[in-house]
């Protein structure tokens, strides 16, 4: 089967800081892959070069075969969450969903709402429908931006960090729509600092360091890497 | 001394006149300024070409620089030179406008700038263009920002309107100073237009606050 994405060597630089190192590497269809690494590692750069929020200095990225130039090359069909949620305040929750479909897919408003309701109860937020995001939990507006992003109907989720701003018990429910997204098989990349969900839910774990993949594998391959930085990383964060 | 409002009755028609001549400028400007902000705020928040940005710049900061009592004169008695003739409250509309639009459009642009970038990167991830994304998300986030200060604006000038006097306006302070002239009176007659003034400009001010309050149903 072709990859979804294929990343093809790209470097990726800020003045003369250098973030990514001619990084290559292929997602394939229902992979989840979970990307760690120190901060400043370069797990956030890499991602938002998949969505074309960045733009690579040299290589390329390609969804299903198209090269991404800009987010708007591969909008709606790469889904993205980010640790801030990023939801429009101005709309309600149900709005936050209906409104960019009736303005990118020029849906009715009442098709839209209808979608955006479904969308809503998927992730146990139909009570919350006409509640602005700032009326709402951290774990339900981090599941509202998740709900919004699907209704784009992508190939594929992104997800920066989708809990390090959400205490443990907001945290575990942002965790339980994730699992309803892997049970569906829906190809995920997760940047996490979260071991738990590393091995719960990864099918293959990406390691960065200093903008280059050190390793790539399973988790109990990670698990049992003898590297020591690896050993001395997972000993920071997986005690 | 005493106080005795009474000798003002027979004039009451010429201050009501007078005060719908200074409500008709000042509501006329602050639409006008409103729309000239939104305009200049807008266009200069994005990228324009280079000469375009230095022109809007130009008329900002001469606008923000100079007295308004300067640029209404030369509205009013400078322009015809190049044959621009103005009535008086044409001139006085044209010159409040451009200066308050001036001010008003740093409001703006700088509510535009104040937008969280996360939220275009989430619009455009989702498939926005870079106009709805403005229009849309954008624009009614800045609305907000904007709008208690704007409404400020909207009291400073109709305060403001006092100037346009020098131009022969039978508005309130001029209607105020002839009748002081045949009567002097000056402390009941000021003390009334001063009230006048008060009336409007608190009422925008409770206008403003409600729409803050009720108007707008989100928090940021
Ligand atoms: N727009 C930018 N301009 C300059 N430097 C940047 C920019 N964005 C990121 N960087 C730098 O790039 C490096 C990698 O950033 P990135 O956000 O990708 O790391 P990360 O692995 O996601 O880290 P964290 O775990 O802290 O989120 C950091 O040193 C950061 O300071
Ligand atoms: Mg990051």
């Amino acid at each position: 089967m072709d990859p979804l994405i294929r990343v093809d060597h790209i470097s990726k630089s800020y003045g003369s800081h250098v973030i990514l190192k001619d990084i290559s590497l292929e997602i394939r269809q229902r992979e989840i892959l979970a990307v760690i690494g120190p901060s400043g590692a370069g797990k956030s750069t890499f991602i938002r070069c998949i969505n074309g929020l960045e733009q690579v200095d040299s290589g390329s990225v390609s969804v299903h075969g198209q090269t991404v130039t800009s987010s708007a090359s591969v909008a709606g069909r790469v889904g993205m969450v980010f640790q801030q949620f990023n939801l429009f305040p101005h709309y309600t929750a149900i709005d936050n969903i209906a409104a960019p479909l009736q303005t990118i897919k020029k849906m009715s408003r009442s098709r839209a709402r209808e979608r955006a309701a479904e969308l809503l109860a998927s992730v146990k937020l139909s009570d919350k429908a006409l509640q602005y995001p700032a009326t709402l939990s951290g774990g339900q507006q981090q599941r509202l931006a998740i709900a919004r992003a699907l209704s784009m109907s992508p190939d594929i989720m992104l997800f920066d960090e989708p809990t390090s701003s959400l205490d443990p018990e907001l945290a575990h429910e942002v965790f339980d729509t994730i699992q309803t997204l892997a049970e569906r098989h829906m190809t995920l990349v997760l940047v996490t600092h979260q071991m738990n969900m590393v091995k719960h839910f990864a099918t293959r774990v990406l390691f960065l360091e200093n903008g280059g993949i050190f390793f790539d594998g399973t988790f109990e391959d990670l698990t049992g890497a003898a590297d020591p930085r690896i050993r001395q990383f997972l000993k920071k964060i997986y005690p | 001394m005493s106080l005795d409002f009474s000798f003002l009755i027979p004039y009451i028609p010429q201050l009501a006149a007078a005060a719908r001549v200074t409500l008709f400028i000042g509501v006329s400007s602050f639409v006008l300024a409103l729309a000239v902000s939104v305009l200049v705020g807008v266009l200069r928040s994005g990228r324009l070409p280079w000469i375009a940005d230095f022109l809007l710049g130009v008329y900002v900061e001469i606008f923000r620089n100079t007295p308004l009592l300067i640029q209404l004169f030369f509205i009013y008695y400078g322009l015809p030179t190049f044959g621009i003739v103005l009535t008086p409250v044409t001139a006085a509309v044209i010159g409040l406008s451009l200066n308050s639009g001036a001010y008003m459009s740093e409001v703006v642009r700088a509510a535009i700038s104040s937008v969280n970038k996360g939220q275009y990167e989430a619009a455009f991830c989702l498939g926005y263009s870079r106009y709805q994304v403005f229009l849309h998300i954008v624009l009614p986030q800045a609305f907000r920002i904007a709008l208690p200060t704007l409404m400020n604006y909207f009291t400073t000038m109709i305060k403001e309107t006092s100037l346009v006097s020098v131009l022969s306006i039978a508005e309130l302070t001029r209607v105020g100073s002839q009748i002081y002239a045949r009567t002097l009176s000056p402390f009941e007659i000021y003390i009334t237009i001063g009230a006048v003034y008060f009336v409007m400009t608190y009422s925008v001010a409770l206008v403003s606050r409600w729409i803050e309050k009720k108007g707008i149903k989100w928090t940021p």
